[in-house]
């Protein structure tokens, strides 16, 4: 280090004396102008004596002006260096306090432009050493990193039922309160239906709870609630605010978020399934790369994979101008999310600089993203992917089992062909039809190039290379010399002349299905999922790309992982390459074709094959640059037929031939001959003495054909699709300086958090789960306590840590430390039950609590921090809607199946706005069920404080507006409901308006109207009467009134 | 504070088995105003604007056929542009040929600020504006821009800046939102996300207004004589009141009571508001109201609409554009016929708020915002349009402590990028909170870890605008 400051010292020197004749202006100049603007307005932040050196840069001393900081050279590039822009307000701004004046800029750009003139004289002494990141240090001192203890449960005065109340109870104790009794039965019975499942108990299950002799009645009560299938959907919504769940991507469009119902579907099932939650983090973050998957047991599909939704569930734009932003800003979501969500923790706050206040580095934020960009975002065909996995390799087994007969049969008949002139001439003539110029002299056969070309940017000639998510071109290369078959209406035989990726037309009948209601995008993918195949990404160096294809095929170019296309921007990025007539379609050879993308030179892509209307294809190169030169023959028959002859020889005596032209010039032979023993009866050119070979080959073929067709039988091929993430190439990726994407740092190995013990990632793709497995090790201490503490804020209403996505230093400390660890042990101890974490909260003493409140109480401990009561708390806006429904008898429980489209009133505008309204009633299904679209919220549920699936949203907001009283007082809805409520309540039209009113007060309230409730509301519906109107019609009113009650919408 | 309010709270729960408490509620809600400022944030400096009406010109209005003359584009119409100056890449990637204005500007007023035939009525308050000619935005895209512009943050999901100023300073109305945006008819691209109030609580989202018809969503009582819903609403106070007394004092159910009575008095307050029949025929003539052309009589209602929220207290009001029958002012192509429209629409509307904003005495301390998400190319798209520029525009602001008759930065010869003062949109958030009495860095709201602000890190006042 002393040696480079020197050496450049010396360099200054060596300058100085060069230019001394002018060296006593630019002193003069420097000591007049130059260094008082520095001193006064650069100093505080970029020198020796700043209190904080801002981007490691100092501007006093000239050894430091060339280095520059952080952004890198000061002075680089004269006018447009980064000091001249800076200065300038045009990249940063600086001094941030106020411009500089004109004259003081002209002062420091004539100062750079002429060389940035400093004086020698000694490097000033750092006043105060850097307050520098310590990460060790800061993990040491902050409580959620520290080891989970399993703190001794403690002794207290009063009598307890569990080990939670122990620890609650002390703190009770300690702060001079006296617990609540518990609350009322029916109190209770309300109170866990709301918790549990999300809507109040009717009047029959009131009943049968109230009335329930046995001691043991809350414990069955609480067991028949973790068995509903509402528990899911309750506790599932609960999971979706922490994963921005949504069904459309925000933005201009509001394109949709294809089949985003199937993740929320899935949550639902986990929860209700009572999957270890160390495993549904896992399936989230790696659920594709599980050996063994959890497989949905009532419909065979793979579960665990629609785990991995979850990464991909957030906003999305269209055509953005700067395409790597737009990648940075995706990633940081998912980081975001990601580690919120399951960590409690703020690692986004590190994008730009190592984290203001916890132990999380930059180099910690960029290590995360590198198994981002490691992954791809795919929509899967869930339903059938595994069968069709085995389906696939039945298909495969039974090529391989076909090609020594065919492979001889064929050989047979080129030998003839070669050593017979006439036959020989005809084979040409046929062989000619295959080529892109059937009257051309002589050939062009594209050749793949040399596997060592530094422009190869895919080759498909590896299996552990191979990237795509579906049957559709197998589980690796079709090798060169390969007969395989294709399935597309006639039947076809191909020789393979090159190693590549081969999408067999046995998958062009699958149909995938995709609810739509929103969809302008150029590349849905939903069409070509289970039949895509991916490059490795890679940087474009030229500004095309050349693929070695057959057939025809469609290919997509991801910029930066872009890859909505619905705007004026990128459309390039996709291209069809098609051949020239309909017949050629599935015949014609291989050949180079190129994709212009001038555009996106220098940034990192991978490309997506895909197949045009199911049609067969394959691609065996993909090259940086204009597509290589083809080899030339001539097409005559003197020159081929010895050529011929010898490749006959040669193959008949077991020989590969893998010299590129001769393998080409091979395969159009070969499927030349093998395109007229298929054609039709009249074999102009293969003799008779061909014949029992020729038969021979149509029977091995149209057998080929049967077993296939047999296979087909047995193949399912409609499924719905979802999104999912796969492996992609794995790859770091730099820390960027500030956070700024022009400005690559160095590239960090992708790893977990520094201050959660990360370990090597061994993998070799993406290596998520790795990732997955160390957030779930036992030894983690945040995993655990954050979903425990989550559970604990459902139920009680504040978490144990109240910010309960935040366990940072920024977030509030835990009321009762040592009850979370308990909690935490014992969940991980119980196998990561959430069902029987809940479960043992809710059979505590304090979740049993009356909420009632003396003022004595309010006074010692007004926030209802040490749990003396039960906190009373506005339900959320999905139970207040589930409740009014299931009050007026109207609540459709079931599970599943799409969404029900958002109701579009007048109020709802915008661009993307859906084609079609669904009903003002939601078909009466739970909230969960109706369309979640960023910029078409259900008005109803967002003025409840439902959130904004932006980021993370463990804790809701409880605002109290009069938006929520004008929709209860005024929303036709609420009025339709209090009809049906009432309209029931009138089948018997005989019933006794005591008996009525009691009927109404047990399932809104869980219990019998007071004597005044009761008086109040008599004299109301007398004086409606009074004035003329039918019983019903008061009573309508009188049911809307209740719906308005706070009660109705208060949990106590 | 705290306890202050608990005890009028407390007092009011003694009293609930009184038939007065609707009143009582009222007397309390106005008690708890005077006594307390109802925002969270410090009033940092003198508080020039207590409202402010932001008129969003959405799509992008061209700055070198607005406020910002550029000779240089005729002297050079018709040439390639990247021959004379970089041209960075465009949303559309058809970059045509240097376009000169197709409208002529003269100078107006004593301050002489050029301002071009588009603006007639407008340019009559020259020395009331403040122009800013060298405002730029970090996106080229509607929806990161409006984001951006609305929020400070080109993604979705943070609070608008209405949402901020209503945080920030509390409401002065109690029967009206504190923040009120009336739709024009065109929401924004990016949606209604533009007007939320993200991490902030709901209380703070603005509330979308129409100007004709029904105002508010849910504001418009189904029970068909205005009586049923008293009696039904005595009804609730009654039952209400008796699950108060049984449970005792908890803020969710006081306050879910003290909302019907915001919400009961809101009800009768919108159909108020928009009544317009106690304004004089001059006021609705000033504005445009019934005697412009039709494609104005929208935002004119608008505009007087924003007056009569400003008198009656609202902080923050924001308004949108109606449709021409262009897409906004987004002139991808037939930039003349487009902006015409665009600008016939607002001009004489704008000019009359200015006015009778004057003539009322609310100017001073009403800050009236005009600006687009960006600016446009000073070249072609295609052979007529302009594409997005973010690169430098011109806005104005005037009223509410603005020094009218100033001209701010400067974009290049060509009207493409600002070089002299340049800002940012956080700058003239900054500003407008300053304008408001607030620092723009110490309004903050805790989320996610971070104290969060309007201006995020960034944000410098415009002192050459302030007067």
């Amino acid at each position: 280090m002393h040696r480079i400051v020197l050496s450049l010292i010396a360099s200054w020197l060596l300058l100085a004396q060069c230019i001394q004749a002018s060296d006593s202006a630019k002193a003069e100049f420097f000591e007049s102008k130059v260094r008082p603007i520095l001193v006064a307005r650069c100093f505080e932040c970029h020198s020796g004596e700043a209190k904080k050196l801002e981007a490691n840069l100092r501007l006093d001393h000239g050894s430091f002006l060339a280095t520059g900081g952080d952004s890198g050279s000061a002075i680089a590039d004269g006018a447009a260096s980064l000091l001249m822009q800076a200065v300038r307000y045009e990249s940063y701004e600086m001094p941030p306090s106020g411009k500089l004046s004109d004259e003081e800029i002209a002062v420091l750009e004539k100062w750079v432009a002429d060389g940035a003139f400093w004086p020698e004289e000694p490097i000033p002494e750092m006043q105060q050493s850097r307050e520098a990141f310590d990460l060790a240090q800061r993990r040491s001192e902050h409580w959620a990193w520290q080891p989970r203890s399993n703190p001794q449960v403690p002794q207290v005065a009063s009598q307890t039922s569990s080990a939670i109340d122990c620890f609650v109870q002390r703190e009770i104790e300690a702060h001079g309160l006296v617990a609540n009794p518990q609350a009322e039965r029916a109190v209770l019975v309300r109170r866990a239906y709301l918790d549990l499942i999300g809507i109040p108990p009717s009047i029959e299950q009131l009943e049968k709870h109230t009335s329930d002799l046995d001691e043991a009645w809350y414990a069955r009560m609480i067991d028949s609630l973790l068995a509903s299938p509402q528990f899911g959907v309750r506790f599932g919504r609960h999971w979706l605010d922490l994963v921005r769940y949504a069904e459309s991507r925000g933005h201009e469009f509001d394109e949709d978020v294809p089949g985003a119902t199937h993740y929320r579907d899935y949550v639902i099932r986990a929860l209700n399934e009572d999957v270890p939650y160390d495993q549904f983090v896992t399936e989230q973050i790696a659920g594709d790369l599980l050996e063994k998957p959890r497989i949905n047991s009532a419909r065979g599909w793979n579960e665990s994979l629609l785990g991995t939704g979850f990464w991909h569930l957030g906003e999305w734009v269209h055509s953005p101008v700067d395409s790597r932003k737009d990648e940075m800003d995706r990633f940081d979501n998912m980081v975001d999310v990601f580690s919120k969500s399951m960590l409690g923790l703020t690692v986004a706050c590190a994008r730009c600089h190592d984290h203001k206040f916890d132990a999380i580095s930059t180099a910690d934020y960029y290590a995360l993203l590198g198994f981002l960009r490691s992954s791809h975002y795919r929509l899967i065909r869930f339903e059938t992917l595994d069968e069709h996995e085995d389906i696939e390799r039945e298909r495969q087994a039974l090529r391989d089992s076909k090609q020594a007969e065919l492979k001889q049969l064929l050989c047979e008949v080129l030998l003839h062909c070669a050593a017979d002139k006439s036959c020989c001439d005809s084979l040409v003539k046929k062989m000619a039809e295959l080529q892109s110029d059937a009257a051309a002299s002589t050939w062009q056969l594209a050749v793949p190039v040399a596997q060592d070309d530094p422009r190869l940017r895919a080759a498909f000639t590896r299996s552990d290379a191979w990237i795509c998510e579906g049957p559709g071109f197998g589980s690796g290369p079709v090798a060169a010399g390969t007969v395989d078959f294709q399935f597309a209406g006639k039947p076809l035989v191909r020789w393979q002349s090159f190693s590549g990726a081969h999408f067999d037309p046995y998958w062009s009948r699958l149909k995938s299905t995709v609810e739509t209601v929103n969809s302008k995008n150029g590349y849905s993918q939903v069409d070509a999922s289970g039949r895509t195949m991916l490059t490795p990404t890679f940087e474009l160096s030229s500004g095309e790309l050349s693929y070695l294809i057959r057939g025809q095929c469609q290919a997509f170019v991801a910029v930066d992982s872009v890859r909505l296309l619905a705007g004026p921007l990128h459309g390039e990025t996709r291209r069809e390459f098609r051949e020239k007539t309909k017949e050629e379609k599935s015949v014609s050879e291989y050949r180079w074709v190129s994709h212009g993308l001038q555009r996106y030179k220098g940034k990192r892509v991978h490309v997506e094959f895909a197949p045009i209307d199911g049609q067969p294809f394959e691609v065996v190169q993909v090259f940086d640059g204009v597509a290589p030169e083809s080899i030339t023959i001539d097409a005559i028959a003197e020159v081929l037929q010895p050529i011929l002859t010898k490749l006959a020889e040669q193959l008949n005596a077991g020989e590969e031939i893998v010299e590129p032209g001769q393998a080409a010039l091979l395969a159009t032979a070969m499927n030349a001959i093998a395109t007229e023993v298929l054609a039709a009866d009249e074999r102009a050119w293969l003799s008779d003495e061909l014949k029992e070979t020729t038969t021979k080959l149509r029977t091995a073929i149209k057998t080929w054909q049967q077993e296939l067709d047999q296979l087909a039988a047995r193949t399912r091929w409609e499924s719905a699709v979802a999104m999912a993430m796969i492996d992609g190439t794995g790859e770091n990726h730099p820390i960027l300086i500030r956070g700024s994407h022009e400005n690559n740092g160095p590239i960090v190995e992708r790893r977990f958090l520094t201050a959660l013990d990360a370990k090597e990632i061994d993998n070799v793709g993406s290596g998520r789960l790795q990732l997955a497995r160390e957030l779930t090790d036992s030894s983690n201490p945040l995993t655990a306590r954050v979903v425990v503490n989550r559970l604990w804020h459902h139920l009680l209403g504040r978490g144990i840590v109240a910010t309960t996505d935040d366990f940072g230093v920024q977030g509030q400390r835990p009321t009762h430390p040592e009850l979370l660890d308990h909690l935490a042990t014992r969940f991980i101890e119980d196998g990561w039950s959430i069902k029987r974490a809940v479960r043992s909260i809710v059979m505590s003493d304090v979740y049993r609590l009356s909420s009632t409140s003396d003022a004595n109480a309010v006074e010692k401990d007004p926030e209802n921090i040490w749990l003396a009561r039960a906190r009373v708390r506005r339900l959320e806006a999905e139970a207040i809607r589930d409740t009014l429904m299931s009050v007026a008898g109207r609540l459709d429980v079931r599970l599943e199946g799409g969404s029900v489209p958002v109701y579009l009133t007048d109020f709802l505008e915008g661009r993307g706005r859906p084609g079609k309204s669904g009903p003002a009633d939601g078909e009466y299904r739970r909230s969960v069920y109706i369309a979640v679209r960023r910029n078409f919220l259900v008005p109803m549920m967002t003025t409840f404080d439902a959130p904004n699936p932006f980021s993370s949203m463990g804790r809701r907001n409880v605002s109290s507006v009069p938006a929520q009283s004008l929709t209860l007082m005024n929303d036709p809805f609420v009025h339709q409901l209090a009809k049906h409520w009432v309209d029931s309540m009138f089948v018997d039209v005989n019933l006794k308006d005591e008996v009525r009113l009691e009927r109404m007060y047990l399932p809104a309230f869980a219990r019998r109207p007071t004597e005044d409730e009761r008086s109040a509301a008599m004299r109301f519906i007398a004086e409606q009467t009074a004035e003329g109107r039918t019983p019903p019609a008061a009573w309508q009113d009188l049911a809307h009134v209740l719906m308005n009650m706070k009660e109705m919408i208060i949990r106590f | 504070m705290y306890l202050s309010r608990r005890q009028l709270l407390s007092r009011a729960a003694n009293g609930f088995g009184s038939v007065a408490l609707f009143a009582m509620l009222a007397e309390q809600a106005r008690a708890e105003r005077g006594s307390q400022q109802l925002g969270v944030s410090p009033l940092v400096y003198p508080q020039r604007a207590t409202s402010v009406i932001f008129l969003y010109m959405d799509g992008g209005p061209s700055q070198v056929d607005t406020f910002d003359p550029k000779p240089m584009l005729d002297k050079y119409h018709g040439q390639d542009p990247s021959k004379l100056f970089k041209v960075s890449p465009t949303q559309f990637n058809n970059n045509g040929t240097v376009l000169k204005s197709p409208w002529t500007f003269q100078k107006h007023g004593e301050s002489g600020i050029e301002i071009s035939s588009l603006f007639p009525h407008v340019a009559k308050h020259a020395d009331s504006l403040a122009v800013i000619r060298s405002m730029t935005s970090k996106f080229p895209e509607h929806t990161f821009a409006n984001y951006f512009l609305h929020t400070g943050s080109g993604l979705q999901g943070r609070p608008s800046m209405g949402a901020w100023a209503t945080y920030g300073l509390g409401s002065e109305c109690d029967e009206l939102p504190g923040f009120v945006v009336l739709n024009g008819g065109l929401i924004p691209p990016g949606g209604l996300d533009c007007f939320g109030s993200g991490f902030l609580p709901a209380s703070y989202q603005g509330s979308v207004l129409r100007p004709t018809g029904q105002s508010l969503a849910n504001a418009v009582p189904i029970e068909t004589k205005s009586q049923l819903q008293v009696d039904k609403l005595a009804l609730l106070r009654k039952l209400d009141a008796i699950t108060v007394a049984r449970e005792g004092q908890h803020d969710e159910l006081e306050s879910a009571i003290k909302n019907y009575e915001t919400a009961f008095r809101m009800q009768a307050a919108i159909p108020k508001l928009c009544d317009l029949s106690d304004e004089s025929q001059a006021t609705l003539d000033l504005y445009g109201v019934s005697n412009a052309p039709e494609i104005t009589q929208t935002f004119a209602r608008e505009c007087l609409l924003a007056r009569r929220l400003v008198e009656r207290g609202v902080r923050f009001i924001e308004l949108t554009c109606r449709s021409v029958g262009h897409d906004r002012w987004d002139q991808h192509n037939n930039l003349f016929d487009g902006h015409n429209k665009n600008a016939l629409a607002v001009d004489q509307p704008i000019a009359g708020l200015l006015q009778d904003l004057k003539q009322r005495g609310l100017l001073d301390s009403t800050l009236v915002v005009w600006s687009g998400e960006f600016g446009r190319t000073p070249f072609a798209q295609g052979k007529d349009g302009r594409d997005h520029n973010p690169f430098g525009f011109s806005m104005w602001m005037a009223g509410g402590g603005i020094q009218g008759g100033v001209v701010h930065g400067a974009t290049d010869e060509w009207g493409y990028r600002a070089i002299a003062d340049k800002c940012e949109i956080h700058d003239l958030h900054a500003t407008m909170l300053y304008l408001m009495g607030l620092e723009h860095t110490q309004s903050t709201f805790r989320f996610g870890g971070r104290d969060m602000r309007l201006t995020d890190v960034h944000g410098h006042v415009i002192k050459s605008v302030i007067a």
